[in-house]
């Protein structure tokens, strides 16, 4: 066990890295790095990657000094996170307890394959809109339409202070609600998809978006650790390692980030994603296709 | 009854311990900087989000 607890630190090390680098919370990576790489079960690197999220959102959140104006869109958000984190925790509990698919590599637990699908499907997403973002609004500065301004259900709230117009509650709790359900089946944080979407999709400025990413990010993943101790998916162990290695790395990994252009970064950083995901399809098409 | 007593301190725990460490981790920063005497009067800008 402390051969493997070492190993994550190391693993904590270099995503701690990657995120200082990139400037995102690295959760997208941890859980694949460490079900796919080091062998730890789904459900656990799940746990764990959403538990030593709140270790680096605590330190941004203090280190930005956030005011108690700024609560008030995470606060509505939230409406929908805590239902989603239950949702997604409740998925990966059944999966967990369903009975294992037989492939032709031998008996495969069922949580394993639901959750490298859906990071395969999101990661892949997520680098496509990646690359087309960095050529297509990059150059420009054009957004995208602005869904939630434009749809208008019913209550409506603006918010002055993040420069958006009229907003449909509804749309922004439900938004929190999947944001919420993937914080709970994949054990990332929502930062990852957070900041484009405001900054892309509700045309905010990105100061701003970081700074609600944030307190968003930190609720969802005090909701999402919440149900996952509750369920027993977290290794206190495994947390401690990430949080050590991830601490250091990330102080390296920023001042490397700093020494790159903002398109340099950006471009990477789609590669990084399409990387992760060709892990994962491996890891699938091994589980699919090659005897045990 | 013992059960739900170990979920709720397992709780307790996956909750306080990174929240701590978070606060050690900012409190080890905000001591460097002081100490350095580069205190900002402006609000800093911080490379953890850059994409």
């Amino acid at each position: 066990m402390s051969l493997e607890v070492a190993l994550v630190a190391v693993v904590g090390l270099l995503v701690g890295a990657v995120s200082g680098i990139f400037g995102v919370g690295g959760g997208f990576l941890i859980v694949p790095v460490l079900h796919v790489l080091l062998g730890i079960p789904a459900e656990l690197a799940v746990g764990a990657g959403c538990c030593q999220i709140l270790g680096p959102a605590t330190t941004s959140l203090l280190a930005r000094r956030i005011r108690l104006e700024e609560l008030r869109l995470p606060l509505i958000v939230s409406g929908g996170l805590l239902l989603g984190a239950f949702a997604g925790g409740e998925l990966l509990h059944r999966a967990q307890e369903a009975q294992a698919v037989s492939l032709p590599s031998g008996a495969v637990p069922l949580v394993d394959i639901l959750v490298l699908v859906v990071y395969l499907v999101l990661l892949l997403s997520l680098s496509v809109f990646s690359f087309w973002a960095l050529d297509r609004l990059g150059r420009s500065g054009a957004r995208l339409p602005a869904v939630l301004q434009v749809l208008s259900i019913p209550p409506r709230v603006s918010f002055p202070e993040y420069e958006l117009g009229q907003m449909s509650i509804p749309l922004l709790t439900w938004s929190g609600m999947a944001l919420g359900f993937l914080a709970g089946l994949l054990g990332m944080s929502g930062g990852l998809i957070l900041v484009p979407a405001m900054v892309y999709v509700l045309g905010m400025p990105t100061q701003r978006a970081i700074r609600v990413s944030l307190i968003i990010v930190w609720i969802v993943a005090l909701e999402s650790t919440v149900i996952h101790a509750w369920n027993g998916y977290i290794e206190l162990e495994l947390v401690v390692a990430l949080l050590l290695g991830g601490t250091l790395g990330a102080r390296f990994g920023s001042e490397l980030g700093l020494q790159l252009r903002g398109r340099q970064l950006r471009r990477a950083f789609g590669w990084l994603l399409l990387l992760t995901a060709a892990l994962i399809a491996v890891r699938l098409g091994v589980l699919l296709l090659v005897t045990g | 009854m013992f059960v739900i007593q170990n979920r709720i301190l397992l709780i307790v725990a996956c909750v306080c311990l990174p929240v701590l460490w978070g606060v050690l981790v900012n409190s080890l920063f905000q001591f460097w900087k002081n100490r350095a005497g580069n205190r900002d009067k402006d609000d800093p800008v911080f490379p953890d989000y850059q994409i």
